[in-house]
């Protein structure tokens, strides 16, 4: 009992509390600034865009379309931080994603004789391994070659998309079809397409508005989501990644086999990476069915800035998932303001930065805390998250 | 004292990519001279062999150094950032900056103006960089990324405030008047002795003249300024006291900092002065490479640079021949297409059975076995196919770079502490 009452004091003492909120918040305001005074340089009313911003975001529809894009942000985002809690980094998942979800149509619009859910496992499982495989040339090189695997996945990014380029144009594409200009893929039967929430919200009571559709695929979110956060905080796999992570050394020592773990670690982040694209692709409702030149690009990088908005916590990543939703999606209210929606964009970025910083300087009022209050011992310093 | 000297000065005189070892700075000239004519004569071989004329003509020469120069400078940009030890992802962004500022001031106010603001732009965004980095301490790689994602969404918001009129929109700019370019008269234009040269096919002369044909025929200011940076980079940073210190920030920064070297400032220092390199890139291409900015100009050439950053060993001489690869490939691809970069596959099949012969020689015979198969590899494809797909050609630089990382690693040597965050009065 005195140990809970300790804990409480600890975690509502409020100036724990608030340095440790602080830091989203900041960023977010200095997001909001940067916007503040893009939109006055455009010429417009601040204050008026962000209340026309935030009544469109809070309709429905709007609602609906924020939590079907948010999605692919999360398992983005998920991807992303399973390396970076290893100490790693993976930027290399706007490629794994892509080059997953042309596989997946390609190799699901082959496959006719399943039924409908085995056929959506098919297509899942084979775009989870096209993504492990394709993140796994770069836990290989590192292992094996001590290639850091920033600079083979940022190369691997960029390797991809020509590979996609020439897949598409050469034997992916899909003879008969009629549009033949994007290079589209052989449509995917709907039997491997995943069908709508709507019902089964309605059952529930939840109505959504017509000509909206909850996308099935936030069941797979969920799924990756809890995943993360069992195998993190509840395996010995995690116990291993996350010690990986918080330092490499007491965990080699402790009999980590540190190579072993990252390549499985990349292995796992790419097989997440791979899921990225599938909303996009399998949904029955606004899904393409197939992959084509105009495939979504970018949820990779979004990603990054996700999982450090979230601080690559599954709860705080579906968090900066949705922010991130819900500015991208802003885009009609702005132009009906007359505000470029690149705005959005910038404010992503923006946040990004300034989150990390953020974090950063939190950090060091922290340490600075500790070390005033234990100034007679020396003090280790918290060990620093990597890459935040 | 001399222990960060000695650190600093041991990379400075360590091997350049070319695989001699040390040696004074006159014979590496001669060599690179004496390999860089060995390549031309290959090259002739292989135009002999296919009939493709337009491997060495002055016309791909031209389009391989245009190409060549905005991946060198973005290159070079890299080098000082990581030289000062901060990696600089963001190089495409600040590209990204200096395509868009360079046509806009080279609109408003004539195309020399709109180069310097391309510079000024792009050392804007290092600043945002090395604020980020070096004051904050985060993580390089995540404000690089950062700074990607914002240059192009704030381009785009710019071009639609700035750029309202007939010709120009979001996704462009009108047109700007384009930078003035020379030839040398008699040699390359009026009396051409090099075209009358190049015309007549004879081995390795008319291929010597075609690359000087296109190296002094109708080339930009720009890229004579591009040029000059390489030997003024290598100068700057080998040969100043200025050049020691941030190298030494790069290597071991407390210790720099123990013999009063401003850490902080050296850094800011490589970051800007990246920055305002990779501008310069981005300016060449929105005023010299074309007339305008285009939203997606830059196509990722300051990856490109990142990787010709490594290919060249973080050395000016090896970012020169990495530069020239690369753009050579990418030059030949866009002036005469896939069919005349088939050619190069069986250049470079003779090139690895020289290879192959040299481990021979040396017996070495993993490398020698390796080698071997290599060139069978590129031999059977150069025989069984007639084109090359573009696609392929602009992967070029990636899978190089992979390639060189994963087998070259010993090789190579990046600067100590490069990438890592630094905090004045801090063990790690």
């Amino acid at each position: 009992m005195r140990v809970l009452r300790a804990w409480l004091r600890e975690a509502l003492n409020p100036r724990r509390l608030l340095l440790s909120v602080a830091a989203p918040v900041l960023a977010l305001l200095v997001a909001l600034l940067v916007a503040f005074l893009a939109i006055r340089l455009n010429g417009n009313e601040p204050f008026g865009v962000f209340s026309d911003v935030f009544k469109a975001g809070i309709k429905g529809g709007q609602i609906v379309r924020t939590v079907d894009l948010a999605v692919p942000y999360f398992l983005s985002g998920i991807a992303v931080a399973l390396t970076f809690r290893m100490g790693m980094f993976n930027i290399g998942v706007e490629g794994q994603y892509r080059l997953a979800a042309l596989i997946a149509a390609y190799v699901g619009a082959q496959v006719t004789f399943l039924p409908a859910p085995l056929h959506v496992l098919f297509i899942v499982l084979i775009a989870a391994a096209a993504g492990a495989a394709w993140s796994g040339i770069a836990g290989v090189l590192k292992v094996y070659r001590g290639v850091s695997e920033v600079i083979s996945t940022i190369m691997l990014n960029l390797i991809a998309g020509l590979l996609i380029a020439y897949l598409l144009a050469t034997y992916f594409r899909d003879a008969g079809a009629k549009t033949s200009s994007s290079l589209p893929t052989k449509p995917i039967p709907k039997s491997g397409l995943v069908p709508s929430l709507n019902h089964l919200l309605k059952d529930i009571g939840i109505e959504v508005p017509v000509g909206y559709s909850v996308t099935g695929l936030v069941v797979l979110a969920i799924l990756v989501g809890v995943g993360f956060w069992v195998l993190l905080s509840r395996t010995r796999f995690g116990f291993d990644l996350r010690a990986s992570g918080l330092n490499p050394f007491a965990a080699r020592a402790s009999g980590v086999n540190s190579d072993a773990m990252i390549v499985k670690t990349m292995l796992l982040s790419g097989a997440v990476a791979g899921l990225v694209g599938l909303p996009y692709l399998l949904d029955i409702v606004n899904g393409s069915g197939n992959y084509d030149l105009g495939f979504p690009q970018q949820y990779g990088f979004t990603g990054i800035g996700v999982a450090l908005l979230g601080r690559n916590r599954a709860s705080g990543i579906a968090l900066a998932s949705v922010l991130f939703a819900f500015l991208e999606n802003a885009s009609p209210a702005l132009q009906a303001d007359e505000v470029p929606p690149e705005i959005a964009t910038i404010m992503e970025g923006t946040t990004v930065l300034s989150v990390v910083i953020a974090y950063e300087v939190v950090r060091r009022i922290r340490a600075r805390q500790q070390q005033s209050a234990a100034a007679m011992i020396p003090v280790a310093e918290p060990v620093k998250e990597p890459a935040s | 004292m001399t222990a960060v000297l000695e650190a600093a000065g041991s990379s400075g005189r360590a091997r350049a990519f070319a695989p001699r070892g040390p040696g004074p700075l006159r014979s590496r000239w001669v060599t690179g001279l004496v390999i860089g004519i060995g390549l031309v004569a290959l090259l002739s071989l292989v135009r002999a062999a296919t009939g493709s004329e337009q491997l060495t003509s002055s016309g791909t020469m031209g389009a391989a150094l245009e190409r060549a120069v905005p991946i060198g400078l973005a290159a070079l940009g890299g080098l000082f950032a990581e030289r000062s030890g901060v990696v600089n992802i963001g190089l495409e962004g600040m590209m990204i900056l200096g395509t868009w500022a360079g046509a806009w001031v080279g609109y408003e106010h004539g195309p020399w103006l709109g180069v310097l603001a391309g510079v000024i732009a792009g050392a804007l965004g290092g600043l945002v960089h090395a604020v980020a980095t070096v004051t904050f301490g985060i993580d390089h790689i995540v404000s690089g990324v950062a700074i990607n994602l914002i240059a192009p969404g704030l381009t785009r918001f710019l071009s639609s405030i700035v750029f309202t009129g007939p010709e120009g929109g979001t996704t462009q700019s009108p047109t700007v008047k384009s930078i003035s370019r020379f030839s040398i008269p008699g040699i390359s234009s009026g009396g051409n002795a090099l075209g009358s040269l190049e015309r007549h096919h004879w081995f390795l002369i008319s291929d010597i003249a075609g690359v000087l044909g296109g190296f002094t025929g109708g080339v930009s200011y720009v890229t004579l300024i591009a040029i000059l940076l390489v030997p003024v980079s290598f100068y700057l940073l080998w040969r100043t006291r200025f050049g020691l210190r941030l190298r030494s920030c790069g290597e071991n920064p407390e210790a720099a900092e123990s013999l009063g070297v401003k850490v902080y400032r050296m850094k800011y220092a490589g970051v800007v002065i990246s920055g305002a390199l990779a501008g310069l890139a981005g300016a060449f291409l929105s005023l010299v490479a074309a007339n305008n900015y285009q939203e997606g100009q830059t196509g990722g050439r300051g990856f490109i640079g990142l990787a010709t950053l490594i290919f060249g060993n973080w050395r000016p001489g090896g970012i020169a021949a990495g530069a020239s690869l690369f753009g050579y490939s990418d030059g030949l691809q866009l002036r005469a297409g896939g069919d005349a970069v088939h050619g190069l596959l069986l250049f470079v099949a003779l090139l690895l059975i020289a290879l192959t012969l040299r481990f021979g020689w040396r017996r070495r015979w993993a490398q020698t076995i390796t080698s071997a198969a290599a060139a069978a590899l590129f031999l059977v494809w150069f025989a069984r196919t007639s084109t090359v797909p573009g696609t392929l050609t602009q992967m070029t630089p990636y899978l190089v770079t992979l390639l060189v990382l994963s087998a070259a690693s010993q090789r190579l040597r990046m600067p100590a502490a490069d990438g890592i965050p630094y905090r004045r009065g801090q063990q790690l």
